[in-house]
């Protein structure tokens, strides 16, 4: 089993996001709490060479937007490096980080 | 306008009471009932927030109302729409509104986490992408989605530098070509230094004031005839589709419906340059092309200062240069300068209307401004 993501979805609209929302922005509806697997597909990436301070002995690094199963879209790293990536690609999450979210190819 | 340097030495307050007396003088007017300054990063960069007085009492007009305007990137855009509602209050008659935005003096690491305060923190910069990053996770889709090589982006800022050329004021006078950007360093996977706008500081600034009133004060005057904002999301991940920006239809639509006219009675633009990327995917979002076809018009030579839609003819934010948050102000001015006929060596013929967007964070806000010749 691949570990899970927590996301908040809307009963009503569907609207979807990651991160805790108390109601939903679009229609104000009670928002539910899901785990979903930490399973999904790239969808666009980048690796960044000339990193904002604080992370500069981090660079280079992936970054990445991931959709996940169920249709949430998540960004994160990615911990393989960039020419090993496609859009498309199937990952899984590795790790989470201080609250960032660490993915690497399945 | 000042002209757009790196390592200027030149405080805020320094650069933008250089712009605005000059547009002062140029207008001719003898008093300002207010002033609108545009900005992005002064609170993070320069410890300085409280612009709007600052401001006045840098050009000697303490007392009169003053109003720090920020949308990220698009502050200088969303200024000149917040001086227009100002002036259709009625409740102001003449209007200074200017942008300044010193970025130099700073490291690259440091000026590259202050632009990223236009992105949710929480979420998105706490990963450590940066705004060249989300730029280029654009491109990246944008060229496969639409099977366009980055050959054909990079004519983006080729045309701009070659437009520069001409101009006092920019930044960057050195002309490029296509293999010039492919082959300079990656900044963020796909995109290199030279599809990249650089650090800069400057600041421009316009009179405004309803038409009887600034024909009174000036015989060389350009109208307003459009101006309007809108937002997306704040952060890109959140979109279904990142290879357009809604925000530059929504706001552009309102703007053309203003004016009362519609993208073809455009032949004039100043578009938000920021990255190759962002140029050709405004000519699509402003509906001068197709989805997917935003190099076309690049190609046939129609964005060329000589072209039926001049594009970024003082060199865009690419060439003359990016002061973020000014850029929406220098936009505007060099419109108006097109259209009175005042451009100089930059000049193009027999234009009548143009439009100038400007767009802040990931396409989180855009503003537009379109301007059309009183004579």
């Amino acid at each position: 089993m691949p570990p899970e993501i927590a996301v908040y979805a809307c009963q009503k609209c569907g609207w979807t996001d990651f991160h805790d929302a108390k109601k939903c922005p679009h229609c104000q509806e009670e928002i539910r709490r899901t785990a979903v697997p930490g399973v999904g597909k790239i969808v666009t990436f980048t690796a960044i060479r000339y990193p904002p301070k604080g992370y500069e002995n981090q660079a280079p690094y992936v970054v990445a937007i991931v959709r996940l199963q169920n249709g949430t879209n998540v960004i994160g790293r990615v911990t393989n490096t960039v020419d090993d990536l496609k859009i498309g690609s199937d990952v899984i999450l590795a790790s989470e980080k201080a609250g960032t979210l660490e993915f690497q190819l399945l | 306008m000042t002209p757009v340097t790196a390592g200027s030495g030149r405080s805020l307050a320094d650069l933008f009471v250089e712009a605005a007396k000059q547009a002062i003088e140029d207008a001719g007017v003898d008093r300002i009932d207010s002033v609108y300054v545009g900005n992005m990063m002064s609170g993070f960069l320069q410890q300085q927030a409280h612009l709007g007085a600052l401001m006045a009492t840098a050009l000697g007009r303490e007392g009169i109302p003053a109003y720090k305007v920020e949308g990220a990137c698009a502050s200088g855009g969303v200024a000149v729409n917040a001086a227009v509602k100002g002036l259709l209050s009625g409740l102001e008659e003449i209007v200074l509104v200017g942008a300044v935005e010193k970025m130099s003096g700073y490291t690259t690491p440091e000026v590259t986490a202050g632009l990223m305060m236009a992105e949710d923190r929480q979420k998105v910069a706490s990963t450590g992408i940066t705004f060249a990053g989300l730029n280029a996770m654009i491109a990246r889709e944008y060229m496969q989605k639409y099977h366009v090589s980055h050959d054909s982006l990079a004519e983006f800022p080729v045309l701009c530098h070659e437009n520069a050329l001409d101009n006092p004021r920019a930044q960057f006078r050195k002309k490029i070509t296509i293999q010039d950007v492919l082959q300079s360093p990656l900044v963020a996977d796909p995109l290199r230094l030279l599809d990249c706008s650089g650090i800069g500081d400057g600041a421009a600034a316009l009179v405004l004031a309803p038409g009887n009133l600034a024909s009174k004060y000036s015989d060389s005057t350009v109208e307003i005839v459009g101006s309007a904002i809108a937002t997306d999301t704040i952060s890109l991940y959140q979109r279904p589709d990142i290879t357009t920006f809604e925000a530059s239809k929504t706001s552009s639509n309102r703007a053309y419906k203003m004016a009362g006219i519609t993208a073809k009675d455009v032949d004039l633009l100043e578009v938000h340059d920021a990255f190759s990327v962002l140029g050709v995917m405004a000519l699509e979002d402003l509906g001068f092309a197709d989805k997917g076809y935003g190099t076309k018009p690049l190609q046939q030579g129609e964005c060329a200062r000589d072209g039926k839609l001049p594009t970024n003819s003082f060199g865009g934010l690419k060439a003359r240069g990016h002061p973020v948050g000014a850029s929406g102000v220098y936009q505007v001015a060099e419109l108006a300068l097109q259209l009175k006929n005042e451009a100089d060596k930059c000049q193009v013929s027999g234009a009548e209307v143009g439009l100038a967007q400007s767009v802040g964070g990931i396409g989180s806000t855009v503003a537009i401004n379109i301007l059309c010749r009183t004579d």
